[in-house]
């Protein structure tokens, strides 16, 4: 009998563990599980659909202001999912600060879908939370999906991929756009006293994200990401303004001030036949809202500085493994938009080349583009002389060079490693060739010369030098052909 | 509820510690009450009619034992069987029968109004329907005593792993079963174990998974060539056993469980030797029955052989009327009855030129035939209607494509992926093995006991989660409910 009952539970303890084995195999890895299951604590945590996903890059916070930040944002997160998705968080990670984005007040007001749920609090482990969570979203026949989710992911077996067996890479979460969008004009902006809405579903949730913030003493912030909102997704979003007065919460709505620049800084903008806009924005407008959020948020809460600190050696390791990943992507990157957006994240510089009468001056996006990095060459000047034009944000100044000017060299990250100008070829002949000089003479990276007689035309050279390391990363040319930019390995 | 739900994971190991906890004599009416509840939990209303048949046929019995008088006895049986016959009429019949009489009468130009009223086919009539007429039967030919006690009759009746998809039993069989002591066996309730969980194999990992492609060509079979619609119909020809087989299994295992016998509703039907065979190996309680209740009383084959063949095929009409309320349900019947006809004629053929010498052992080329047959006869049963079934039929034989084996694509543009496609064949040749060793008469699961704990653990732990990560189950599909449910 013993015996029996000895099989028996070995049986059942053998069954359990390989269900839970093919469960933790099979259940859909996201970015935020894995951000909760490291063993490194951030201070602040971001929430909220994909306006943060794109608009938040955490990686630029430590760099600038030494601030650890996750960023937990789910696509298409409606603000009751957003509640336990906070509540589960705080468990797993207890930050010093919340933000959260309100976009979604205007979206998704119908009833949660299991798969909302499931998107974004798989990782969730099973205890009181979850259960509490999904009486509250859920109808009772999606429950046990949730609470469960091997039922729905048991079906995965024939699409594993190496993702389900090491988890989802992510540094910090959330996900770079590299695109750039033609702008749709939004309606006009409405006074933040209009409102719709203020006490529906998504605005009683987040009332309760900003009393269970209160109580759990975790300071929360509100923000909505700036972009184009139609008239009634603002009447929607409006409701935030009435709630952080409610609570007392800053709320930062950025559709009202000017932090991106419209021509150059969204991913994507679409608007649905319904008349709502839906936009994200790109690498450029991201770092620059996380760069202005970073400077108020440590001013506002005191956030430390955690460059340099004992204990934060991951943190470090992390930012080298940001970096890197930043670095391999402009190395390879072929396509002259995509690169210049790239060329917006200050750990990086550029030269950027412009031979006389190149066909860069009629692509609006490119001139725009290069505006971002803070050049703006003549374009009149540009019919008979060469630009060089350096953004180097080291230093945070920018260089502009002509060759039938002085003869000079500039130092980008003021070292004498890497550096640019217009190099004389014969000696007293007004001849100039632009050239890129580092490592002392090595003349490896050269820049586009016209005594070569390239066979195609160029129409820009962009030489990218790293912040860190100081180095020449790549020096692709381009060329304009009608519309299209073809690219030229340097 | 469905064996492949939540609920009757909870709803059974419940029943069956319950059952074995509480006193034996209070255990009839406990079982009676879970299968009660288990009918319900598809519809409480038609509960009522599972116990008008079960009172009918109860009093039936009391009244025909109570009685010397052979002709009132038949009055008994004749109402019985007019009073429950008459609610499977209405029920499942009445509807297709004002079909056929509007559309005779359209063809005769005479224009019938049909009623406009619509029943929901209850769960398990047919099921329940001829266990309890087959109670009155056997009282009547006095191979059975009336059951005194009105619980322990209802609880045959309406025993739940049999309510709802058989096998439909006798009441020589487990009738008496319900006034037995049951105790708990550990031996006996793994084995039972063990034969749920190839049910639910069958059901999930195999059957609804066939479905998928069978429903995809059958849906549309216009577009598909030869090729896809031989695989359709090998396919669909699977799905019908393995979910048949699985729910017997599951029935049956579940049954053992606690302590009782239900009888062996499959014996490997596709490796039949001739069609006579395979109904002798397929749904055997209701060719039994049949041959039993309808057949003998019929004549059977004591009147002459035009007047057997006449007997089959009444037998063969029926079987295909029950199965359901449709043309296309009487053509497969009718089909599998000129089979047994055309085998009748082959045999007395055979004995005629063979004068004297003994029949030969049916070789694979026998059983391969039998079987191609009987794929080709489940076409009607399939169908939607008997003219689909036809030019189904037909583009197996217009539309050759037989490059479409191994283009690469279309064998996994039916509904299967190639990795679910091959998992199937997978899983479809490991249940051929299984009945081939059974047909060798090997027992399998006695001989995976007697090797011991390790063993049978392994193989139940690869089982068990075999199910859970291949079954076609949870919110990703819809369960797919068991074939017979509808009959």
């Amino acid at each position: 009998m013993k015996k029996r009952i000895l099989h028996i539970f070995l049986f059942a303890a053998a069954l359990a563990l390989g269900v839970l084995a093919a469960a933790k195999l099979t259940v859909r890895k996201t970015e935020v599980g894995t951000l909760m299951q490291e063993n490194t604590q951030a201070d602040v945590l971001f929430f909220g659909t994909s306006h943060v996903n794109f608009g938040i890059l955490p990686g630029e916070l430590w760099a600038q202001n030494g601030i650890t930040a996750y960023n937990c944002a789910v696509n298409g997160e409606p603000m009751r999912v957003t509640k336990w998705a906070i509540r589960s968080a705080v468990e797993q990670k207890r930050p010093k600060l919340i933000v959260l984005d309100v976009y979604s007040l205007s979206v998704w007001r119908d009833n949660v879908s299991a798969g909302a749920v499931h998107s974004s609090l798989d990782w969730a482990p099973l205890n009181h939370t979850k259960l509490e969570m999904t009486k509250d979203l859920l109808p009772r026949e999606d429950r046990m999906e949730v609470l469960f989710p091997f039922a729905r992911y048991h079906a995965r077996w024939e699409e594993l991929t190496k993702e389900d067996f090491e988890g989802k890479q992510t540094l910090y979460g959330g996900t770079r756009g590299t695109n750039i969008a033609q702008y749709f004009a939004p309606a006009e902006l409405l006074p933040q006293t209009e409102m719709l809405d203020e006490y529906g579903q998504p605005a009683e949730a987040l009332r309760e994200i900003a009393a269970y913030c209160r109580k759990e003493n975790i300071p929360l912030v509100l923000t909505e990401l700036p972009g184009p909102n139609a008239a009634d997704q603002q009447r929607y979003i409006n409701a935030a303004a009435q709630v952080a007065k409610e609570y007392d919460l800053p709320y930062y709505d950025m559709d009202r001030m000017e932090i991106v620049r419209k021509e150059t800084d969204y991913n994507d903008i679409s608007m649905a036949e319904s008349g709502e806009m839906g936009y994200h924005l790109n690498v450029s407008g991201a770092g620059k809202v996380t760069r202005w959020l970073g400077n108020v948020l440590q001013n506002k809460y005191a956030l430390p500085d955690h460059r340099g600190e004992n204990g934060y050696e991951a943190w470090a390791e992390k930012y080298d493994a940001y970096h890197h990943q930043l670095a391999a992507e402009i190395a390879s990157e072929t396509n002259l938009y995509t690169l210049l957006l790239r060329l917006a994240d200050p750990g990086f510089s550029a030269a950027v080349v412009i031979p006389q009468q190149s066909n860069l001056i009629h692509d609006a996006n490119a001139m725009a583009l290069l505006q971002n990095l803070g050049l703006a060459p003549d374009t009149e000047r540009l019919a008979q002389d060469c630009y060089m034009g350096v953004s180097d944000t080291d230093t945070a100044s920018v260089q502009e060079m002509w060759n039938s000017g002085e003869y000079s060299w500039y130092n980008v990250n003021g070292s004498a490693v890497c550096k640019v100008g217009f190099e004389r070829c014969y000696q007293g002949e007004p001849y100039s060739n632009p050239s890129v000089i580092a490592g002392g003479e090595d003349r490896s990276h050269r820049v586009y010369n016209d005594l070569d007689r390239q066979p195609d035309k160029i129409d820009v050279q962009i030489v990218v030098v790293d912040n860190r390391s100081k180095t020449v990363l790549a020096a692709p040319a381009f060329s304009l052909s009608s519309t299209l930019w073809s690219y030229r390995k340097s | 509820m469905l064996f492949n739900s939540i609920s009757f994971l909870v709803f059974f190991p419940l029943v069956t510690a319950v059952f074995f906890v509480i006193p034996q004599k209070c255990r009839p009416l406990f079982l009676l009450a879970a299968s009660y509840y288990f009918y319900a939990c598809w519809s409480a209303k038609y509960l009522l009619l599972l116990l008008a048949s079960t009172l009918v046929t109860y009093a039936s019995g009391l009244l025909i034992s109570r009685t010397a008088k052979a002709a009132r006895k038949k009055m008994w049986v004749g109402a019985s069987f007019a009073i429950n016959l008459s609610i499977l009429f209405v029920f499942k019949y009445f509807g297709f029968a004002m079909n056929t009489i509007a559309g005779i009468a359209a063809r005769l130009h005479i224009t019938i109004q049909e009623p406009s009223f619509s029943l929901l086919l209850p769960v398990g009539i047919s099921f329940y329907t001829f266990q309890a007429l087959s109670y009155t039967m056997d009282v009547y030919r006095g191979d059975v005593k009336a059951e005194k006690s009105f619980v322990r009759y209802a609880l045959f009746v309406s025993f739940f792993p049999q309510l709802v998809a058989g096998p439909i039993e006798r009441s020589s069989h487990l009738l008496g079963q319900m006034s037995e002591e049951h105790h708990f066996d550990y031996q006996r309730v793994k084995n039972g174990l063990m034969l749920m969980l190839w049910g639910f194999f069958e059901k999930l990992v195999i059957a609804d998974r066939a479905a998928v492609l069978a429903d995809m060509v059958f849906n549309n079979y216009a577009v598909y060539g030869s090729t896809e619609l031989i695989v359709a119909m090998l396919m669909f020809t699977l799905q019908i056993y393995t979910d048949f087989g699985g729910y017997s299994h599951i029935a049956i295992g579940a049954a053992q469980v606690m302590g009782f016998e239900l009888m062996q509703n499959f014996r490997q039907p596709y490796l039949a030797e001739n069609i006579a065979d395979f109904w002798r190996r397929w749904h055997i309680s209701l060719s039994s029955w049949l041959r039993d209740y309808l057949y003998i009383p019929l004549g059977g084959n004591r009147k002459g052989t035009l007047r057997k063949c006449i007997n089959l095929m009444i037998v063969f009409l029926v079987s295909g009327l029950w199965h359901g309320a449709a043309w296309h349900y009487v053509v497969w019947g009718g089909v599998h009855g000129v089979y047994q006809l055309a085998g009748l004629l082959k045999n007395k053929l055979a004995d005629k030129i063979n004068a004297g010498k003994p029949r030969r052992a049916a070789g694979f080329g026998c059983r391969a035939g039998t079987f191609v047959l009987v794929a080709a006869a489940w076409v009607f049963f399939r169908a939607n209607r008997c003219g689909e079934a036809i030019a189904f039929l037909k583009n197996i034989l217009l539309k050759p494509n037989a490059w479409a084996l191994v283009d690469g694509v279309t064998l996994y543009s039916m509904g299967l992926d190639r990795a679910q496609f091959w998992l199937l064949v997978l899983a479809a040749l490991l249940l051929f093995w299984v009945d081939v060793q059974h047909e060798k008469g090997r027992h399998l699961r006695k001989e995976l006991m007697q090797k011991g704990p390790l063993a049978v653990g392994a193989v139940l732990w690869a089982g068990v989660m075999a199910v859970l990560v291949f079954g076609i189950w949870g919110p990703l599909y819809d369960a797919a409910a068991f074939i017979y449910f509808q009959f």
